[in-house]
C-alpha cells in the first residue's frame, strides 16, 4: 500500500516537472525604440537558447518604457536618454542598467547633402528647428525650401536632441515642423525626399541618407564611434534597461545575458557602441 | 545441401520483412507527402489572405488620406491647375507628409491624367512619366477598379511598390491619381517572410508573368554564394526564378546552361501556365536546384503567382528518419536470424556429424562386413570389417561394381555372370536376400565362403541401392565338413565296437552250437552203430545247431551291412524281432529282455542296419547300467503323437516336427544318471565306462537325427533310465493306405470332415486308430480315458460324428463312458473296441442302443468296415 502511495506521489511529481516545463515563460519589455533594435537582437539569440522563454517587445518611447515599468505592465524598460529629476524620484528601487552608447545624429536627404550641406552647428540646427532659417539656400545649399522633421516629445532621440539644441528637452520646434514617431519614419520621410533634415539614432544614420557633422567651438566633429565614446560628440547618450529587483529569474538571467560580453557584439551589430 | 536449405528460412524472413518494410515507407512517404502538401497549402493560403487583406488595409488607408478635407482640397485644386508652383508644391509635401510618413508609407505621387508626375516628395520627379508598372496600374484604375498595388519595379534606383488609387469627384470623374509609396512593412516581403516562412526551409514567394521575383527570397545567402544575386541586391524583380538543372548548393555541381537559358521551375511554369492552384508531391528543383515540393497558385488581384515550397529533405526528414531506422533494423533481423539460423545448421551439422561417426563406428567396429550398392550396381560404402576381410582398400572398391570385383565366380570356379546375380535381385527386385551357399572373391584371388543379406534401400517406398552384410563361414564350412568325416568315423568305429561286443557274443555262441555239433557229431559217430536212432537224433541236433549258427550269421551279415545308407519302409517291430539273439547274445547272462512289441505298427522309412545299431547301443547301455546284476530291459514299441512341446524336450534334428511317431522304447532298471551325466551322454568321447571309446551315443544321436527324428531320454539316479527313439512316419505309408482308401471308401460325403473321438488308455492303440480314422477321411479328438472323453465330447458335440472307446481303462471305463455319453446325446454313435469277444461284450450292452462293436487287435479293414456299417445305417436311415 505505502508503495503505491510513493508511486503516485512520484507520478504526480514528474508530471507537475513536465508541466512546468511544457508551460512557456513570457519577458515583457517596452520603450525606447532605439534599445528596441538591439533588445530584439538579443532576444532572438536568447531565445534561441531558451525555446521556453517567448518575449513580447513593443516600442513605445523611453518615457512611455518607464512609465510601464513603473506600474509592473512590463518586466523591463528600455530608456535611451537620462532620467529627468521627476523620474529619479519615482524610480524607487529599479535598477538603471546601462547596456550602450548612442548619439542622436542630424540627418539630410542625399540631394542636400550633395548640394553642400555637410556641417552644422548647434544654433544653427536650432534655429531650423525654430523656423528661423527656411531655406538651404540660406545655408549655402540649393534654393530648395527646408522640409523639418521633429520626433515625437516622448521619444528620447527628441529628448537628447532637444537638450544639446534647444537646452530643454520639451522646447517646441516650429510648427511647419512634420511630427513623427520612430526612427524608420524619419528615415522614410528625409530619404524619399530632396530638402528634408531630421535626426535620428546613430545606428540608423546611414544609406539613403546623409549625417552631417557639427561644428563645436570652431572644431567639426563627425558622427563616428570614436567620438561618441570619447564623448566629444554633444549628442551621445547611454541606453539603459530598467529592471525592477523582484523580477523572476528567468528575467534576471535574460538581463545577465544581455550585459554580458556576447550581448555586446549584438550592440555593436545593432549600430550602437558598445559599454566597454 | 543442408547449408542451402537452412538458408532459405532467413532469406524467405528478411525477403517478407523487406517487402512489409517497403509497404510501410512508401505508405509513410505518401502519407507524409501529403501531409506536407497540407501545410504548404495552408501556408499558400493565408499568405494569400494576408497579402488580400494588406492590400485592402492599403486601400483604406489611402482612401482616409484622400478623404481628408484639407488634404482632398488641396489635391482637388492643384489637379486642376495647369502649373503648379514650387511653393504649392512644397506645401502639399508638408500637408501629406505629416499624413503619411506617421502610417510607414515612404512618399506620395501625384499623377495627373496626362500620366505625369504632377507632385511628389522629391522636387525633381515633376513631369516625370511614371514607370510603366504604373501605367499598367493606372489602366486597370480607368477599367474600373477600385485600388491597385502595383508589382515591385525599380524606380529612380530603388525597389518600390505603390498602391494607386483614383482622385475622383462625387461624380465619379477622374482628375488624377494618387499613389503611395509603400514602406518595407507594406510590401509584400513583409508577409511573405513572416508568415510564408514555416520549418527550417519553407518559403513563400511570389512571381510575376515574367518569372520574375516579386518578394524577398529567405535564401538571400544562398543566392549570393551562388552568384545569383549580388551582395546587398533584393531578389525582388532581379531574381528569374529558374531551375539551373543542378543543386547549385552542392559544390561539385556544374551547370551546363547559361543562366538565361535555364527554364522556369516547374512551380512558377505550371502557374503561369495553368493559372491554377495545383502542387507537386513528386518534387521539382526550385531556382537553386535544390529539390523541393510545392504549392502554387495564380493570384488575379495580385497579377502574380504565389509559390510555396519547402526542401524534400526537410519535407521528409521524418521518412528518411523512420526509413533509416527500419533499414537498420531489417539488417539486425536479416543479421540476427543469419546468424540464429548458421549458429542453429552449426548445431545440426555438429549433432548429424556426432550422429553419423556413432553410426559409422557401429559400422566399423559390428563383426559382419558391411557394403552398399546403388542401382547401378556400384559401391557406395563399405565398412572396415569388408576391407579387411577382401583385402581391399577403400578407394579401389567405391564407386566400382562390386560384383565384378568380389563376386564374379561360383564356389566351383564357373564365372558367374552380374545378370544372375542374386545379390542384385536385392534391389531389382526389392526383396530381401539371404543365402549362405557362395563365395566372394579377395583381391588375391582366395575364395571366402560367405553367408550374405542383401536387403533392398528404400526412399519413398522406390529402391536406390541395397545394403548387403556378410559373414565368412569358409572355417564355419570347414568345420562342419570335418564333423561330418568325424562322425563318419564315429559311426564306422562305433560299430566296429559292437562288432568287437557282438563278436565276443557270437563267438561264444558259436563255441556252443559248435561244441553241440562235436559233442552230437561224436556221439553219432560212437550210436551210429550201436543205436542208429539216437544216431538220427543226435544228427537232427547237428542240423538245428547248424541252422541255429546259419540265423546267427544272418543276423551278423544284416547288421554289418555294407555301411552303406539305404533308406528302406520297414516296420519297427519285427525289426527289433529280427534283432532278439543278437541282443540276447549281447548282454549278460543275468540281464533279461522284456519285449512289448506293437503289432501292425506303421511303416518308417529308414535305413535298417543303423536303427539295428541305435538299438544295438541302446541295449548293451542299458546292459552296462544294470552292472552285471540282475536286472530287465523293456524294448516296447508303439505310435504317439508329439507335439512341438513334447519335441523341445527331445534331442531332435533341425527338420523334425510335429506330428505322429513311431518309437522303440529301451528302459532299464539300472543305476540310472544325474542331471550333469544326462547333458553330457551325446558329446562324443564322453564315456561312464572303462573300455568304451565313448562314441555310441553321439552316433546314435547323429542317426535319429539323419532320420528326422528324435530322441527322448528320461533318467533317475539309481533307479533306471529310458531312451525313447522316436522315428516319423513314412509318407509311404500313407500313399499306400489312400489309395487301399480310396478304393473301398464309400462313406457318404456328410460325414467327412466330422471328428471321431477315440478313447483308450493305451497311446499306441489310440493313435493307430487316429492313425487310420484320418486315413479314412475322417478327423480325430484323442482322449486318453473316460473323464477326458466325456468334457471332450462336451467341448466338441456338433463336430463329433462317432465316439471309438476302449472298453477298460482308469478313471472312468467304456461303460460308464457309454452311459453317461449316452445321457448327454441318446443319438450319439459309439462304437466299442475291447479284447474281450464280441458276444461277452454285446450282452453286457444289449438293448442300450450300442452302435457297434470291434474285437482288438483290429486292422484297418475291421475298423472301415465297422464304421461303414454304423454309419452307412445312420445314413440308410437318414
Amino acid at each position: 500500500m505505502p508503495k503505491s502511495i510513493y508511486l503516485t506521489l512520484i507520478a504526480i511529481c514528474f508530471s507537475c516537472m513536465l508541466l512546468q516545463q511544457a508551460q512557456a515563460e513570457v519577458i515583457t519589455i517596452a520603450g525606447s525604440s532605439t534599445i528596441q533594435k538591439f533588445i530584439k537582437l538579443a532576444a532572438n539569440v536568447y531565445s534561441s537558447r531558451h525555446p521556453d522563454i517567448q518575449f513580447i517587445i513593443g516600442s513605445g518611447g523611453s518615457t512611455a518604457g518607464f512609465a510601464k515599468v513603473i506600474d509592473g505592465r512590463i518586466q523591463i524598460g528600455m530608456m535611451s536618454r537620462e532620467l529627468t529629476d521627476d523620474e529619479k524620484k519615482k524610480l524607487g528601487s529599479i535598477q538603471h542598467l546601462v547596456v550602450g552608447l548612442d548619439a542622436v545624429v542630424p540627418v539630410v536627404s542625399r540631394e542636400v547633402f550633395q548640394a553642400g550641406i555637410k556641417l552644422v552647428d548647434l544654433p544653427t540646427l536650432a534655429r531650423i528647428y525654430q523656423g528661423k532659417i527656411v531655406s538651404w539656400n540660406q545655408l549655402g545649399g540649393a534654393n530648395r525650401k527646408i522640409l523639418v522633421a521633429d520626433k515625437e516629445v516622448h521619444r528620447g532621440t527628441r529628448f537628447v536632441f532637444a537638450m544639446a539644441v534647444f537646452g530643454d528637452p520639451k522646447a517646441r520646434a516650429t510648427k511647419r515642423a512634420i511630427i513623427l514617431g520612430d526612427n524608420q519614419e524619419v528615415l522614410n520621410l528625409v530619404s524619399s525626399s530632396d530638402q528634408a533634415i531630421g535626426y535620428v539614432s546613430f545606428a540608423y544614420a546611414s544609406g539613403d541618407v546623409k549625417a552631417l557633422s557639427l561644428k563645436v567651438d570652431d572644431k567639426v566633429i563627425s558622427p563616428t564611434l570614436s567620438n561618441i565614446r570619447n564623448g566629444s560628440f554633444p549628442m551621445a547618450r547611454k541606453l539603459y534597461l530598467l529592471v525592477p529587483k523582484n523580477v523572476p529569474g528567468y528575467v534576471a538571467d535574460f538581463v545577465r545575458f544581455v550585459q554580458s560580453e556576447e550581448a555586446m557584439a549584438l550592440v555593436k551589430k545593432a549600430g550602437y557602441i558598445p559599454v566597454n | 545441401m543442408l547449408k542451402k536449405r537452412t538458408l532459405e528460412f532467413p532469406v524467405a524472413v528478411a525477403v517478407a520483412v523487406a517487402v512489409a518494410v517497403a509497404v510501410a515507407l512508401s505508405q509513410l512517404k505518401s502519407h507524409l507527402n501529403e501531409e506536407a502538401i497540407t501545410n504548404l497549402t495552408t501556408v499558400n493560403n493565408s499568405i494569400q489572405i494576408s497579402l488580400h487583406r494588406q492590400i485592402r488595409e492599403i486601400s483604406l488607408s489611402s482612401q482616409q488620406i484622400l478623404k481628408n478635407e484639407l488634404v482632398y482640397q488641396n489635391i482637388y485644386k492643384l489637379l486642376q491647375k495647369p502649373d503648379i508652383s514650387k511653393g504649392e508644391r512644397f506645401n502639399l509635401r508638408e500637408l501629406l507628409a505629416k499624413h503619411i510618413f506617421p502610417q510607414g508609407y515612404k512618399g506620395f505621387y501625384l499623377i495627373g491624367k496626362n500620366h505625369k508626375i504632377l507632385i511628389s516628395m522629391k522636387e525633381h520627379d515633376t513631369h516625370k512619366p511614371p514607370p510603366s508598372v504604373v501605367l499598367n496600374a493606372i489602366e486597370r484604375l480607368n477599367q474600373g477598379e477600385p485600388f491597385i498595388v502595383t508589382h515591385a519595379f525599380v524606380f529612380d534606383g530603388k525597389t518600390s511598390m505603390w498602391g494607386i488609387a483614383s482622385v475622383m469627384n462625387d461624380t465619379g470623374k477622374v482628375f488624377g491619381y494618387f499613389a503611395l509609396s509603400l514602406g518595407a512593412d507594406f510590401r509584400f516581403s513583409s508577409t511573405t517572410l513572416t508568415s510564408g516562412i514555416s520549418y527550417e526551409t519553407g518559403e513563400t514567394y511570389l512571381v510575376d508573368e515574367n518569372g520574375l521575383m516579386l518578394s524577398e527570397s529567405r535564401f538571400k545567402e544562398h543566392l549570393v554564394m551562388t552568384g545569383l544575386l549580388a551582395e546587398g541586391e533584393p531578389s525582388t524583380k532581379h531574381l528569374r526564378v529558374a531551375d539551373p538543372g543542378v543543386n547549385l548548393l552542392e559544390a561539385n555541381n556544374e551547370v551546363e546552361l547559361p543562366k538565361d537559358k535555364w527554364p522556369l521551375t516547374f512551380g512558377v511554369q505550371q502557374a503561369l501556365t495553368t493559372h491554377r492552384m495545383g502542387w507537386s508531391t513528386t518534387g521539382y528543383r526550385d531556382y537553386r536546384g535544390v529539390p523541393v515540393i510545392g504549392v502554387w497558385r495564380w493570384d488575379v488581384p495580385l497579377q502574380a503567382a504565389i509559390i510555396t515550397e519547402i526542401d524534400e529533405d526537410e519535407a521528409l526528414d521524418k521518412y528518411v528518419y523512420v526509413r533509416n531506422v527500419m533499414l537498420a533494423l531489417l539488417l539486425v533481423v536479416v543479421i540476427g536470424s543469419v546468424v540464429a539460423v548458421m549458429a542453429y545448421s552449426r548445431l545440426r551439422v555438429r549433432s548429424e556429424r556426432e550422429a553419423n561417426y556413432h553410426r559409422n563406428l557401429l559400422l566399423e567396429s559390428t563383426a559382419g562386413a558391411i557394403y552398399g550398392i546403388d542401382m547401378e550396381g556400384r559401391c557406395t560404402f563399405v565398412n572396415r570389417e569388408f576391407l579387411s576381410l577382401l583385402g581391399y582398400e577403400e578407394q579401389e572398391v567405391l564407386g566400382q561394381t562390386i560384383h565384378s570385383l568380389i563376386h564374379h565366380s561360383y564356389p566351383d570356379g564357373r564365372p558367374y555372370p552380374v545378370e544372375e546375380c542374386n545379390i542384385y535381385k536385392a534391389h531389382q527386385n526389392q526383396s530381401r536376400i539371404h543365402r549362405d551357399d557362395e563365395s566372394f572373391w579377395t583381391k588375391d584371388g582366395e575364395e571366402i565362403k560367405v553367408e550374405y543379406w542383401a536387403q533392398p534401400l528404400l526412399e519413398d517406398g522406390k529402391a536406390v541401392g541395397s545394403v548387403v552384410t556378410f559373414v565368412d563361414i569358409t572355417e564355419k564350412r570347414m568345420l562342419e565338413c570335418e564333423k561330418e568325416q568325424l562322425e563318419k568315423q564315429v559311426h564306422h568305429s562305433q560299430r566296429l565296437e559292437s562288432l568287437g561286443i557282438l563278436a565276443g557274443g557270437i563267438a561264444h555262441d558259436f563255441n556252443n552250437i559248435l561244441a553241440a555239433i562235436l559233442g552230437n557229431a561224436s556221439l553219432i559217430s560212437s550210436y551210429v552203430m550201436k543205436d542208429p536212432l539216437r544216431a538220427k537224433e543226435r544228427a537232427d541236433r547237428i542240423v538245428q545247431s547248424a541252422e541255429t549258427a546259419g540265423v546267427l550269421c544272418k543276423q551278423m551279415l544284416a547288421y554289418s551291412g555294407k555301411g552303406q545308407f539305404i533308406l528302406k519302409s520297414i516296420s519297427l517291430s519285427p525289426l527289433v524281432e529280427e534283432m532278439t539273439h543278437l541282443l540276447e547274445v549281447s548282454i549278460d547272462k543275468s540281464v533279461v529282455i522284456k519285449y512289448y512289441l506293437a503289432d501292425r505298427l506303421p511303416k518308417v522309412m529308414v535305413d535298417e542296419a543303423q536303427i539295428q545299431q541305435v538299438v544295438m547301443n541302446l541295449v548293451t547301455n542299458a546292459n552296462e547300467a544294470i552292472e552285471g546284476k540282475s536286472g530287465v530291459i523293456s524294448i516296447t514299441t508303439g505310435v504317439m503323437y508329439a507335439d512341438e512341446q513334447y519335441l523341445s524336450d527331445c534331442h531332435a534334428g533341425e527338420h523334425t516336427s510335429a506330428g505322429r511317431f513311431v518309437y522303440v522304447e529301451v528302459s532299464d532298471n539300472g543305476c540310472g544318471m544325474d542331471k550333469e551325466t544326462v547333458q553330457k551322454i551325446f558329446d562324443p568321447f564322453f564315456t561312464t565306462k572303462v573300455t568304451g571309446r565313448g562314441l555310441g551315443m553321439s552316433a546314435t544321436l547323429g542317426i535319429v537325427r539323419g532320420h528326422h527324428g528324435a530322441l527322448k531320454v528320461y533318467s533317475e539316479k539309481g533307479r533306471g533310465t529310458t531312451f525313447k527313439l522316436l522315428l516319423p512316419i513314412s509318407k509311404e505309408e500313407h500313399i499306400h493306405t489312400d489309395t487301399a482308401t480310396k478304393q473301398s471308401n464309400i462313406l457318404p460325403p456328410r460325414f467327412l470332415e466330422k471328428a471321431v473321438l477315440v478313447v483308450d488308455d493305451e497311446e499306441t492303440v489310440r493313435e493307430m486308430a487316429c492313425m487310420m480314422l484320418e486315413e479314412l477321411g475322417f478327423k480325430t479328438i484323442p482322449a486318453s480315458d473316460g473323464e477326458e472323453a466325456l468334457s471332450l465330447y462336451r467341448r466338441h458335440q456338433g463336430d463329433i460324428c462317432l465316439v471309438l472307446t476302449d472298453l477298460t481303462m482308469p478313471h472312468m471305463d467304456g461303460r460308464d463312458l457309454f452311459i453317461r455319453l449316452k445321457q448327454l446325446n441318446s443319438d450319439c454313435h459309439i462304437i466299442l473296441s475291447s479284447g474281450y469277444n464280441s458276444q461277452e461284450a454285446i450282452q453286457q450292452f444289449s438293448g442300450k442302443g450300442l452302435a457297434g462293436f470291434i474285437q482288438k487287435p483290429y486292422t484297418e479293414d475291421t475298423l472301415r468296415q465297422e464304421i461303414i456299417k454304423v454309419l452307412g445305417e445312420e445314413s440308410d436311415n437318414a
